[in-house]
């Protein structure tokens, strides 16, 4: 913020600064590796009288002192070139702590070249001893300068107590300093190998040729060993912290490994082949594979390094944006662009926003990022993400995904970058606030029923108020097809009995949702993405969509557990609503004994294209489309470390289940991964930031436009939202990953939530999804008006007293008077009379079924108990 | 647009901005001397190589044609130290200048790397390939003189805040001041000088060689015509100054006008003693010049900053440890160098300094 920022837009700074720093690091190594095989070989050849071994090594000083002194030199300055002017702040932290450690750095620097020179145009004229002395000399000057110049790379990375007290010697002295000091003597040892393979091979033949192939082996080999341990050991002194954010979250960090893992074992292997007596054109061309090995192996090290310290180039005190940590959550009023001394003054209006968010690109994003170009390019980047779904990066960003730093600026600056990403830079267009118009859908006919001769009340419904599909199955299937039907027929009388098995109930969703298999690619892939072929048409119990109820013993009612219900119509209509007729008949009569409706809502309006891409046309919202599915996996496979778009591409789709354990479809997961509701809620409650209902709307169906509504019943017609129930998103996501606390991936999601939660985290009860919800009577105590709407953090304890598990005094489940949860009655829905038809069937009113003292319903003679629970005789409530 | 509002907060610094000012200016001082001769000594070279000479007689640039490496190397570690310092108190204008013209900074590094192979390859050729040493040697000319003009920019624009507005319509880091009219008196004052001091080593080296005192005159002859010249570049240059610092310079800061009139002065003497055929009083003479003069770009500095910038508004942060522990390693470095370069020397007459 505080210096002009150069657009280097396609290259990049990271770019240059890689390029010119690995191969100067290299060089260095060099020269200090090479500074103690020049001490070392000389007494060598003086201890073993080795004139040929003198010839050799002043041969090797002549290539040596081109290669550190000119390239190695100039490419030291050019670092510091390019660091102060791809980022002035950072260079001058540096500068003005370490301005004497640099300056010391500096006496070394010209001792090495000073030594150097003299050893080498002095070669023949100085008696031996000195001429080693000499050697030595530039050796400890060249470990001195890396000794100097370590301590200030390491404090990049771990600065230790300085943060808190600036000292220094504490920045100098850092964690990691003294391992990583020994290991890059290690890799210059090893460095020195290289080399002498490499003037050997190009400058000596014979007998002398075999011998210094030996010699320099063991310069490779006896470093080599230690270089693992060393490695290890300056891991282990990074903290907790950047182990966790360089290491192991940032996607970055695997290619670097493996290339510094892959060029170390080349660089073990390669002596053997240059060993055998093959051809020397063969070994002269293992010697380059060395050279190219060992720059591979410092370019490994050097990267991870750099992106161990992400987000920041001062790890913990400057971004790599130039911004102070702490300074990251106050912009203050006037925002970034009022403190930023290099940004076009002038108000952030419409008109100036494009320019607006290119200072703010230049200033948060351009350190690291490139415009189209081949590192960290960030229009490839934002592609796969809407607008929206920009705005959410920028606010989650620095939290799960803690490599990156998190945005700072205003409301209206936010938006300002956003446009300029995805509109200026990615092409992409700002959607209106319009919704379009949903058509509500047509009364279905309510079936009779005659209060003075009918024998039975059927229910029936389905056991959630609204079912999901994913319907992407050939990408991967989040939701398959499964709605659970429940029913039970209560014969009426003075007592009525609630009818067991000695009569079937059917149930028929209708020929526009019969077949679903010609509208969904789940049968496809299922065998892919259920462990199992699913037998076509069938749920994976095995329940078509028309069939029998089965009759369940233990809970006393018919049941058709995961009908594959597709939203989609035989008439290729998206028709959330399927009504399900269903028939009681007994062995003794003909026709059905009673009938009766219900709908089994079944959406597949995600919102995942609001963020993640994918739909253009707003008219079609349905399912998850092939780019939205493809960009989610993408996503998935860079954080998640996994290869799920790959695998699917090529046939192999995966079902979240098959890793994040689910209660609701009954998938099992494995171990180590977090469930799926916690992962997801988990993981989007970081980008998300709202505290209302509209945070759950954002991917539930329910929002604006929605066809179909999640929540749709009394509650939604009185106000009461998800949150009231399962708490804030923020909140709902703490409780479900503090069920899963023991996982470290559980408290990577919630690091950041806990920072912004309402509720300090060992207030919030933990929560397994789908096992634990809130309580009805949480807030209906007695069964009685609630004096507050607070479900959130009083959950069931056993699975038998979810609402959907739960009955009355006398064995009549919830749900078959008060319809599913979600819909409870009376429904306003859009859906017409869809989400009513049984209590408009037998008590003409929308209410719940025995309400309003209407429980001649069942009864025959009139009742003065609350027997089926406390506070039922009366009128209904809310009207 | 206001240039109030572009300037940089500093960091604090660990010491006296005064230590880091009298660094900078010494160590600058010893930096300047080793670009001038090398710069010097590559034109005179390249000069006598195109000229063509006698073929039985070494030609005048013979002694520092070989030695053209080593000052390079050394002229660039010395250019180390004084960018440091630059840094610590300059940093602020440093950096917003040098980001304005960031690409022609950046490409120094690979340019001076190839000037640096050019005169090693120059040295190794020798006489055996003419034409291909002469056009080396060009390009490593050349080079030097981009350097030399960048940096000329570089640090000019580093005192002219009201320029940087331009960056806001240039921001790929291409932009250099060269309306500036006061870059090309200061790159005549450089160029000039340059071969002024690499006569003067020549003078130096010829001297030193059995019957190299003929040559050595030349070597005066060349240091004595160019300092005669900068006569009349040297006033160019300080009438292309701004009005304070012209002002500064010519009475109102009379410390500044003393040192500046000690540095023609002595610069006088010293080429009436080259003429005169003293190679050590010209030594001394041009080594007092050179201090004042390098004494007098700083204060010109100082000078052209004020209206925005001084080096006592540095915050101070002091820590004096370090600064201890880096004059006990200059010290233990200098000694260390002492021994080598004695050694070198002994060594380079032919016996072993025991």
């Amino acid at each position: 913020m505080n210096y002009p920022v150069w657009e280097l837009t396609c290259i990049g700074g990271g770019t240059l600064m890689a390029v010119i720093s690995i191969l100067h690091v290299y060089v260095a190594h060099l020269a200090v590796g090479g500074g103690m095989y020049l001490w070392l070989t000389d007494l060598k050849s003086s201890r073993e009288n080795d004139p040929e071994l003198v010839n050799f090594l002043r041969g090797h000083t002549w290539f040596f002192l081109l290669l550190t002194m000119v390239f190695g030199a100039v490419t030291g300055v050019g670092i510091w070139f390019t660091i102060s002017l791809i980022n002035p702040s950072g260079t001058s932290v540096l500068i003005h702590n370490f301005v004497f450690a640099w300056a010391i750095e500096w006496v070394f620097f010209l001792v090495e070249i000073v030594s150097l020179l003299v050893y080498y145009y002095r070669f023949d004229r100085l008696d031996i001893a000195a001429r080693q002395r000499i050697a030595f000399i530039y050796f400890i000057s060249a470990w001195l300068s890396l000794f100097a110049v370590n301590g200030i790379l390491s404090f990049m990375l771990t600065p230790g107590k300085w943060i808190e007290t600036q000292n220094f010697w504490h920045g100098f002295f850092n964690p990691s300093f003294v391992p990583s000091t020994l290991l890059r003597t290690a890799l210059s040892a090893m460095f020195a190998g290289i080399f002498s393979f490499t003037t050997t091979m190009f400058t000596t033949g014979g007998a002398l040729r075999e011998r210094m192939i030996a010699y320099s082996k063991k310069w490779l080999m006896y470093p080599s060993a230690a270089l693992i341990p060393l490695a290890i050991w300056t891991y282990f002194s990074l903290p907790a912290a950047v182990r966790e954010t360089g290491i192991h979250v940032n996607p970055q960090s695997i290619p670097s490994l493996a290339l510094f893992l892959a060029a170390y074992l080349t660089v073990l292997m390669m002596p053997g082949y240059i060993e055998k007596p093959e051809s020397i054109r063969w070994r002269k061309a293992m010697t380059c594979c060395i050279i190219a090995a060992g720059l591979f192996l410092i370019g490994g090290f050097e990267y991870l390094r750099e992106i161990s310290r992400k987000p920041f180039v001062i790890r913990d005190y400057l971004y790599s944006s130039s911004i102070k940590a702490g300074e990251d959550s106050m912009p203050g009023p006037g925002g970034i662009l009022s403190k930023a001394k290099w940004t076009m003054p002038g108000i952030l209006d419409e008109k100036t926003m494009e320019q607006a968010g290119r200072e703010i690109f230049n200033l948060e994003c351009l350190s690291c990022h490139t415009i189209n170009g081949m590192r960290n390019d960030i229009v490839s980047r934002i592609r796969p993400l809407t607008y929206e779904g920009l705005m959410s990066q920028l606010d989650g960003q620095g939290s799960v995904l803690d490599y990156m730093p998190p945005f700072v600026g205003t409301e209206t600056e936010k938006k300002a970058l956003t446009r300029y990403l995805h509109v200026t830079l990615g092409g992409g267009y700002i959607p209106d606030d319009a919704t379009p118009a949903v058509e509500p859908l047509p009364d279905v006919e309510i079936p009779p029923f005659n209060p003075y001769s009918d024998r039975y009340v059927l229910l029936a419904w389905s056991d959630r108020g609204m079912n999901l599909v994913s319907d992407c199955d050939r990408w991967f299937v989040l939701l398959p097809p499964g709605t659970t039907m429940r029913s039970m027929l209560v014969a009426r009388g003075n007592k009525p009995a609630i009818m067991a098995g000695d009569v079937s109930i059917m149930y028929a969703s209708g020929p526009e949702y019969a077949q679903p298999s010609k509208r969904s690619d789940f049968w496809v892939f299922s065998g892919r993405t259920m462990g199992r072929r699913i037998k076509r048409d069938r749920g994976i119990t095995g329940f078509a969509t028309d069939g029998s109820f089965k009759f369940e013993e233990q809970s006393g009612l018919f049941t058709a557990s995961s009908v594959p219900l597709v939203p989609f119509t035989a008439s290729g209509l998206y028709d959330p609503y399927p009504v399900i007729t269903v028939s009681a008949l007994s062995p003794n009569e003909e026709k059905p004994i009673m009938v009766t409706k219900f709908t089994a809502a079944v959406s597949a309006e995600f919102g995942c294209s609001r963020c993640h891409g994918g739909w253009k046309n707003k008219s079609v919202r349905a399912g998850i489309s092939d780019e939205t599915a493809a960009n989610i996996l993408k996503t998935h496979d860079r954080i998640g470390k996994t290869r799920l778009y790959r695998e699917a591409a090529s046939g192999s789709p995966k079902s979240c289940g098959s890793c994040h354990e689910d209660a609701a479809t009954g998938m099992p997961g494995k171990p180590g991964s977090l469930s799926l509701s916690a992962s997801i809620h988990g993981f989007h409650a970081n980008y998300i930031h709202d505290t209302d209902a509209g945070a759950c709307m954002k991917c539930h169906p329910g929002g604006a436009g929605s066809n179909s509504k999640s929540s749709r019943g009394i509650h939604e017609t009185v106000g009461i939202s998800c949150v009231e129930c399962h708490g804030s998103l923020d909140l709902h996501a703490l409780a479900l990953l503090k069920g899963q606390q023991k996982m470290k991936s559980a408290d990577r999601l919630a690091k950041h939530l806990k920072k912004r939660s309402s509720l300090p985290l060992e207030r919030i009860q933990a929560r397994m999804a789908w096992v634990q919800q809130p309580g009805c009577l949480t807030c209906h105590a007695g069964f009685d008006a609630p004096s507050a709407y607070d479900g959130f953090n009083a959950w069931n304890k056993e699975q038998s007293g979810l609402f959907r598990n739960s009955a009355d005094n006398v064995g009549v489940p919830c749900q078959a008077c008060h319809g599913p949860a979600h819909a409870l009655y009376p429904v306003k829905s859009g859906a017409g009379n869809r989400d009513a038809v049984q209590p408009l069937q037998y008590t003409g009113s929308p209410y719940p079924i025995g309400s309003d003292r209407r429980c001649q319903t069942c009864h025959t003679i009139p009742m003065n108990e609350s027997a089926h629970h406390e506070n039922m005789l009366r009128m209904f409530r809310n009207r | 647009m206001d240039y109030a509002r572009l300037l940089p907060s500093p960091d604090a610094i660990p010491a006296s901005p005064w230590v880091f000012w009298t660094l900078g200016v010494l160590t600058f001082m010893v930096h300047i001397v080793l670009v001038n001769a090398l710069l010097g000594g590559s034109v005179i070279a390249l000069f006598t190589r195109i000229r063509g000479g006698s073929a039985s007689r070494e030609p005048i640039h013979g002694p520092i044609t070989g030695k053209l490496p080593s000052i390079t190397a050394l002229a660039i570690n010395f250019g180390v130290a004084p960018l440091l310092f630059i840094q610590v108190i300059y940093g602020t204008l440093y950096y917003t200048s040098s980001v304005l013209m960031a690409v022609f900074k950046l490409l120094v590094i690979p340019l001076l790397i190839a000037a640096y192979y050019g005169v090693y390859a120059h040295k190794k050729l020798g006489d055996s390939r003419k034409i291909l040493a002469t056009a080396l040697l060009a390009c490593a000319v050349i080079i030097f003189l981009y350097i030399a003009l960048l940096f000329a920019g570089n640090l000019t624009l580093m005192v002219r805040p009201g320029e940087w507005t331009s960056y806001f319509g240039n921001r790929g880091g291409t932009y250099f001041p060269a309306r500036d009219l006061i870059i090309y008196p200061r790159l005549a004052h450089f160029i000039t000088a340059s071969i002024a001091v690499g006569g003067l080593a020549l003078a130096l080296l010829w001297n030193y060689r059995d019957n190299g005192r003929e040559r050595a005159l030349t070597g005066l002859r060349i240091y004595a015509i160019a300092t005669l010249f900068q006569f009349a570049v040297g006033p160019w240059y300080l009438f292309s100054q701004q009005d304070p610092a012209f002002e500064a310079l010519t009475g109102d800061r009379i410390g500044y006008a003393a040192v500046l009139a000690a540095g023609i002065l002595t610069a006088f003497a010293s080429v009436t003693a080259a003429f005169k055929g003293r190679i050590f009083a010209t030594c001394a003479f041009f080594i007092c010049t050179m201090t004042a003069m390098t004494f007098t770009r700083a204060n010109v500095r100082i000078v052209d900053t004020a209206g925005f910038f001084t080096i006592e508004s540095l915050p101070l942060k002091p820590q004096y440890g370090p600064m201890f522990l880096f004059i006990l390693f200059l010290v233990l470095g200098a000694a260390v160098i002492f021994y080598l370069v004695k050694k070198a020397l002994v060594a380079g007459r032919g016996g072993d300094a025991r």
